[in-house]
This record gives C-alpha cells, sequence and structure tokens, in this order.
C-alpha cells in the first residue's frame, strides 16, 4: 500500500513554501548526481563519500560533519530512494509546515535530519561508508505529523486482484506501521549484526528529533494543541 | 399646632402598628419644629426607607450630639445601609454579567450605567462597563474613571496607555481586545477595517487577522499564553540547531570547536531571542525599552526581527564556511 496524498486542507492557509522547495532543490540536485554518474563515476563516488555522512570522517576533529550532515539530507542513492523521501515529504510535510510556519518548519527538518545523522553516526561509528538522504528529516516531519494530526486521512493505494483501490487511511495506521517496521528493523540488526543499507537508525532518530516540535509550532497551534483541538 | 399633643398621638399611631399615621403626623410635628429631638427619633423609627431613617437619626443627633441611644442606633442604621448596598451591587453585577454572557450587550451596559450611577466607587463595574461601550473615547472615560479607583494598577494603566494610544489604529486596537479576551470587539474591529479599507495590504492583513481570531474562537476558555513562555519556547530551535552542528564541527568534542564558534554561538542566542521576541510584542521587556507600546508598530517589530535574523545567520554562515573550507581539500 502506498500512501499518496493528505486529504485535509490546511489550517493556516500557507502554501507550503519550504516543503515545495526542499522537493525542487533535491530533485534538482539528484538529476545532477545522476549526470555526474554517468559522466565521471570517480567524481560522482568522492562527491558521495564528501556530502554523505561518513561516520568516520564526522566523528573525526578534521572532519567535515556540519557540512555533510546537511548535505546529505538533499542527496539520494536512487530512483526509489527519492520517490520515498520526497513522496512521504510532500504528504507529511504540507500541514507540518502549516502549523509551524516556514521558518520554523526549515529549522526543525534540518534539526531532524541532523539527529538522524547523528544517530546513524553513533551506530556505525568506524564505518567509511556514506549515508545518504533525508531519511531522518522525513521520519522527524512524519514523526511530528502522527503527534499533530493522529486521525488525519491519508488517501492511499494498494492493488487487489489486480483492481487499483484508493482507499483513506488514518495516519496513525501509516505512520505507526513505518515506526514499527523501524523498531523491528533496528532489533534485527541488533541481534544479526548484518550489513545494512536502509538507514533505520537514521530514521528513529529523526523520529525521536520530531518530539521537539512543540518548540517550533506557531503559538496558536501550539494553544491547540493542548486545548485538544485539532492542530 | 399643639406639638405635644401631636407627638403624644403619634407615638400612640407607632405603638398601635399604624405606621403611615404615625409618619405623616411626625413629618408633620418636625416641619413646624424642627427642634423637637422626640420627634425625630419617633420619626426615624417609623420611616419606610432606611435612608430616610438615618436622615431622621442624623437631624436628631444634629440636636443632641451625644445622645448614647440615638448614636447606637444610627451606628446599627449604617451597619444596615452598608450590608445593603453590598447586596444591590452584587445584585447589579450578577445581573449586568449574566446579560453579557448571555450576549445582551445593550442591557449590560444599562445595568452598568445604573451601577456606576449609584455606586461610583465600583471599579469592577466602571471595568466592566468599559467592556459594553463601543466608542474608544467612551471606554477610556471608564476606564480612567476605575484607573482614579486605584491609582497603582499598573496593568489598568497599561491597558488604558494602550487604548489612548491606539483609539485610531483599529488594527492595533482590535490586537489589544483580542489579548484582553473581548473577541466580539476585536472581530468588529477587524472587520471595519476590512470593509473601509482603501489599501489592499491593510484589507488583507484584517481578513487574516479576522480568520486567526475565528481558530481562536474555537478555544474553549481561551486564554492567551504568558509571552514569556512563547518567546523562551520559539528561541530554542536555532540554537539547538547551531548547537549541534557546532558539536559536529569539533567531531563531538567541545574541547575542539574553536572559540570564535563560542563566540559566535552568543550571536545566534541574542538573535534568536530578538527573532522569538516579535511573536511577543507588549512583553514587559519591550515594554520597558521601548515604552508602553512595546514592539506593536510595524516598524520597529520589522527592524528587530531582521536583526534577529541577521544575528543568527551569520553564525550559521561563518561554521559552515568555516566547514566548507575544511571539506575542499578533501571534495574530488
Amino acid at each position: 500500500m502506498f500512501p499518496l496524498n493528505d486529504t485535509e486542507s490546511n489550517r493556516y492557509g500557507n502554501f507550503p513554501f519550504v516543503t515545495v522547495t526542499i522537493i525542487v532543490i533535491t530533485v534538482a540536485i539528484f538529476l545532477f548526481e545522476v549526470r555526474l554518474m554517468q559522466t565521471d563515476f570517480v567524481k560522482f563516488y568522492l562527491l558521495l563519500r564528501s556530502l554523505g555522512v561518513t561516520p568516520r570522517a564526522m566523528m573525526s576533529p578534521d572532519g567535515w560533519g556540519a557540512v555533510s550532515a546537511l548535505t546529505s539530507l538533499f542527496l539520494h542513492g536512487g530512483w526509489l530512494h527519492l520517490l520515498g523521501n520526497m513522496l512521504a515529504l510532500f504528504i507529511f510535510g504540507r500541514r507540518v509546515e502549516d502549523a509551524c510556519g516556514a521558518w520554523r518548519f526549515s529549522i526543525f527538518y534540518l534539526l531532524c535530519g541532523l539527529c538522524g545523522a547523528l544517530a546513524d553516526v553513533f551506530i556505525r561509528r568506524d564505518s567509511v561508508m556514506p549515508s545518504l538522504g533525508a531519511n531522518g528529516a522525513v521520519a522527524g516531519v512524519m514523526g511530528a505529523y502522527l503527534i499533530l494530526f493522529p486521525m488525519g486521512r491519508i488517501r492511499s493505494f494498494f492493488f487487489a486482484w489486480f483492481v487499483p483501490f484508493f482507499p483513506q487511511v488514518r495516519a496513525f495506521w501509516i505512520v505507526g506501521y513505518f515506526l514499527l517496521f523501524n523498531i523491528l528493523a533496528v532489533f534485527d540488526l541488533f541481534y544479526t549484526q548484518a550489513d545494512f543499507f536502509v538507514g533505520y537508525w537514521a530514521h528513529l532518530g529523526g523520529f525521536l528529533a520530531c518530539l521537539s516540535i512543540f518548540f517550533f509550532l506557531r503559538p496558536e497551534a501550539h494553544q491547540r494543541y493542548f486545548a485538544k483541538l485539532a492542530v | 399646632m399643639d406639638t405635644s399633643t401631636s407627638l403624644n398621638t403619634a407615638i400612640a399611631f407607632a405603638r398601635a402598628g399604624k405606621r403611615r399615621e404615625a409618619q405623616d403626623l411626625l413629618r408633620l410635628i418636625v416641619k413646624h419644629q424642627p427642634s423637637n429631638f422626640a420627634a425625630w427619633l419617633w420619626l426615624s423609627d417609623v420611616a419606610e426607607t432606611l435612608d430616610e431613617q438615618i436622615a431622621a437619626l442624623e437631624s436628631a443627633l444634629f440636636l443632641m450630639p451625644h445622645n448614647p441611644q440615638a448614636l447606637a442606633r444610627l451606628e446599627t442604621l449604617y451597619a444596615q445601609q452598608e450590608t445593603t448596598a453590598k447586596e444591590r451591587q452584587q445584585e447589579l453585577m450578577r445581573t449586568a454579567e449574566a446579560a453579557r454572557r448571555a450576549g445582551h450587550t445593550k442591557e449590560a451596559h444599562g445595568i452598568l450605567l445604573r451601577t456606576v450611577e449609584e455606586f461610583e466607587n465600583n471599579q469592577t463595574a466602571w471595568l466592566m462597563l468599559s467592556e459594553t461601550i463601543d466608542d474608544p473615547q467612551d471606554q477610556i472615560a471608564a476606564l480612567e474613571h476605575a484607573s482614579n479607583l486605584s491609582p497603582k494598577n499598573t496593568r489598568l494603566k497599561t491597558r488604558l496607555t494602550l487604548l489612548k494610544r491606539f483609539k485610531n489604529d483599529w488594527l492595533s486596537l482590535g490586537d489589544l481586545y483580542r489579548d484582553d479576551g473581548q473577541m466580539a470587539r476585536a472581530r468588529e474591529m477587524y472587520m471595519t477595517v476590512a470593509a473601509h479599507a482603501t489599501d489592499g495590504l491593510e484589507r488583507a492583513e484584517a481578513d487574516r487577522r479576522l480568520a486567526a481570531l475565528d481558530r481562536l474562537a474555537e478555544i474553549p476558555d481561551f486564554k492567551r499564553y504568558d509571552q514569556t513562555f512563547t518567546w523562551i519556547r520559539l528561541s530554542f530551535g536555532s540554537i539547538a540547531l547551531y548547537s549541534l552542528l557546532a558539536l559536529l564541527f569539533g567531531g563531538f568534542n567541545p574541547a575542539q570547536i574553536p572559540s570564535l564558534l563560542y563566540a559566535a554561538g552568543g550571536s545566534v542566542v541574542l538573535g534568536s531571542v530578538l527573532l522569538a521576541g516579535t511573536a511577543a510584542p507588549r512583553h514587559i521587556v519591550w515594554q520597558l525599552l521601548f515604552g508602553i507600546v512595546g514592539l506593536s508598530a510595524p516598524a520597529l517589530r520589522r527592524t528587530i526581527g531582521l536583526t534577529g535574523i541577521l544575528l543568527v545567520l551569520a553564525p550559521y554562515i561563518l561554521l559552515m564556511n568555516m566547514a566548507i573550507a575544511r571539506l575542499l581539500p578533501n571534495l574530488f
């Protein structure tokens, strides 16, 4: 089942300027990556190693962690990786941005991404494999969505006997499943010590950072949340 | 007129329970013989209203100021009058409050006018009256009355000053009412601006505030947050982000972070505080710095906000610049 879009409208009526900008920039950078990969693979690899989150480089006092923790949010390892993250950002980011306001949302997004990167670095501290993607940031946005709009209706898509269905699924099912899946995956990796190519720890780090959403909500939304009204 | 016979007759009427007849006769006696102490004393006994009883007793005491019986009775009557006045005030205030809550503002206004006419020193009545008046100028007059009754009430004084300051700026006046919880009045102000604005931007702003007011009205028992809380809460984000980035720059070792970045952290804190402070424009700190209106002037608010943004951004740019300088030799 694939989530497609959030069916509910913005309460504060703001255009999701930051969400759209992030998507546009990320897609543009990914197109550049693809182009570079086709023309000069070595440069492409070096670019990923430098601008992605490479734990050993980040743990070093002479490293460039402060840059790469931010730049890695805009780099992706493949079309599916990009589509997955950007679709989730598009679905869940719009209303979270609306509840925060553009500036605060952009800081929240970066903070979640950073926390995701940190979680990833602490787990793979000796690794020289760069990790890429807005996983932590998007997980943070999804977590914030779960906190603010647990009953939000997400139009989803699935096939049953080759017939497409578009049900509206409550957000807590989708985000809850995502969270549970990540927790189970992390346990699995912990016991099997297997190598992994998905940033589960980054997802969980981002999820943890989403609790800071209360520092980013516009005053009105904050007040509505604690008055137990829809934010 | 034989006053002693008449007085005896009046006393007999009074003792027989014929108050009306006794009253008429006693009034006649004191009219012809205002120095008749006994007649005043008896009149104070049979008079119908408390005010009349007190007036008669005061007249008697004017003739014999040290009469212990009259003095004791007057004291009792004063206490009774005070209790009655208190009860009446409470009753009037209760009725006015009920009418106001039911949305019958005109009725509440009438009752409150009566209250302040009768009890000029009732501060709550003056305050409530100011909330039922439409014209800002009249509101100012009512609040001035209330303020005169307790000159040390700084909150009231602030409100009065703000009202005077904004009486011609209806958008700000709307904000003031909104912050005081007078949503209907705030709405009225915004709607007036929206209806009469010649400037499209002003109309859009009024519409925006109207929409925000509608959302606030959905909150039951809406009470605006303490501005200090909002201020501190909103300062957190950029400070946290900068701290994490600085920690990353030092390879997770605070001792490795250059002192320049520590110093720049101060700028981030100051900038974040300034920026978040624009969400609390009438905070006491702003009022101490810029007078009673705080950051209400849009130009000042913009200036402070912009200064905050610059103070936040500069250290971020510095940090990124230093980090990129480290990265470049390793890139490609």
